[in-house]
């Protein structure tokens, strides 16, 4: 669905309305670092774009990896270039970011952080955020919005509404989610 | 005067030639498309053949050719669903052996082993002048491609996602790729010219893990750059001290330059 979204793969039975110039910032699953290329941290997130060195390094800085930027991107750890992804992403001055499992192989204290510093980003800058995740707890607790999707829409709406849906108990079991306390200004 | 003049020019042509493939071996190597430059060479002897059976010069055949493999190369992987490198495999001992077919069914005589080896010495003004234009044009697409080209090694989604015409950009890389080694192959023989494109850029992604000097894509463009032009020079001298033949003698300095450096860094 997210590839759709981003118009990298076509179904022909979707029928998919973007706004004119709307600029995405992605955050792939994964990304497996050429080790042929010396690419520093800096330089990828700063790659392709318009985007300044000093708003780079404030990301970096906000995610804690300011001081890899001039480690080449093959030798960061998993969740290193999670985070990489997200600045570089956050970087761009997107209208929408769409992050497909943002925070795997980063550690829960650390997914717990940014998380919460998504939520703020996405107030301050009015940039809408999709998060495509299997982590229940995380998914629960920091977004405004659950889509729950098993090859159709099963359930949707707040989060503390979707969790008391029969679809929702018929998905997931009846497991008790931490749904932390938060304001709805926001537009994620 | 005439020798000097010859070898002047034989300078410059492998000099120009040097100079292009230190990015172009670079995007080669990142993109895992060494197997291009030979399959290209072989389909360029084949332009080679068809251009001198329908009286034209040898060399707009070669790019002809090569620029045709381009476009097509994306529209036979996508019907075949095969691999690059299995096409590759397919088309570069098939378009040879229908050039050396066609050569001994016509009476037209090609000399093969010159389009292997190169004719270096023999380098003409009309040829460093189509070298020259070849190299600008392929200068012109590294510098407006070079960023969206890295983007696009370490993630296609990532270069999509930002609206990045990555399969277009492909198509113009392996064009680019496939004129540098049809404007090459008389001048530099199809051994030299895939040794220009791949030994120095390999020699500098050993050297970019030990040291800072060649730890960007532009610090390793720029050393494979010096480190093909040092072998330019130190092949044409040794060719002239010795009586090597030219090509063969730099394709022999950069295998001692990679064997060198991979000795020495780990």
């Amino acid at each position: 669905m997210l590839q759709g979204l981003l118009g990298l793969h076509w179904d022909s039975r979707a029928s998919i309305y973007r706004m004119r110039g709307l600029r995405i910032g992605y955050v792939p699953q994964k990304l497996n670092p050429n080790s042929l290329l010396p690419l520093s941290l800096r330089r990828f997130a700063m790659l392709c774009g318009s985007t300044s060195r000093e708003l780079v390094e404030k990301r970096l800085e906000e995610l804690g990896i300011a001081e890899l930027s001039n480690r080449p991107l093959y030798t960061l750890s998993g969740g290193e270039l999670q985070k990489a992804m997200l600045a570089r992403a956050t970087s761009k001055q997107a209208d929408c970011l769409i992050l497909d499992e943002p925070l795997s192989g980063v550690d829960e204290s650390g997914q717990q952080k940014i998380y919460a510093w998504l939520k703020r980003y996405s107030r301050t800058h009015s940039c809408s955020i999709l998060i495509a995740s299997h982590d229940l707890h995380l998914v629960m607790g920091a977004t405004d919005r659950v889509v729950c999707l098993d090859r159709r829409i099963r359930c949707e709406g707040k989060a503390h509404a979707v969790v008391r849906t029969t679809a929702f108990a018929n998905l997931f079991g009846k497991t008790r989610y931490a749904l932390y306390a938060h304001d709805h200004s926001g537009s994620n | 005067m005439f020798i000097d003049a010859f070898l002047l020019n034989s300078l410059f042509a492998a000099l120009m030639l040097a100079c292009i493939s230190g990015p172009l071996g670079c995007v080669t190597v990142w993109k895992g498309m060494a197997r291009f430059g030979e399959t290209f060479a072989h389909v360029a002897l084949f332009g080679a053949v068809i251009a001198t059976l329908g009286g034209i010069l040898p060399g707009y055949g070669m790019i002809f050719v090569a620029l045709l493999l381009a476009l097509f190369l994306p529209f036979l992987t996508t019907r075949t669903r095969l691999s690059t490198d299995s096409l590759l495999g397919i088309l570069a001992p098939s378009s040879v052996a229908l050039a050396l077919i066609l050569v001994q069914q016509t009476s037209i005589s090609i000399d093969f082993e010159a389009l292997l080896f190169g004719e270096l010495l023999a380098t003409t003004n009309e040829d460093l002048l189509l070298i020259a234009i070849g190299i600008v044009l392929i200068g012109v697409l590294l510098f407006y491609l070079w960023s969206a080209v890295i983007l696009d090694v370490l993630s296609r989604d990532l270069a999509l996602s930002e609206g990045l015409p990555a399969r277009l950009y492909d198509v113009l890389m392996t064009a680019g790729l496939g004129l540098f080694i049809a404007l090459g192959v008389k001048i530099a023989g199809l051994l030299l010219i895939n040794a220009f494109l791949v030994v120095p850029a390999s020699c500098l992604v050993i050297l970019s893990r030990h040291t800072r000097l060649a730890q960007s894509p532009e610090r390793m463009a720029i050393g494979a750059v010096l480190l093909n032009c040092a072998c330019v020079f130190l092949g044409l001298f040794l060719a002239l001290l010795i009586d090597l033949p030219a090509g063969a003698s730099i394709c022999v300095v950069l295998f001692l330059a990679f064997c060198t450096i991979s000795a020495f860094f780990r």
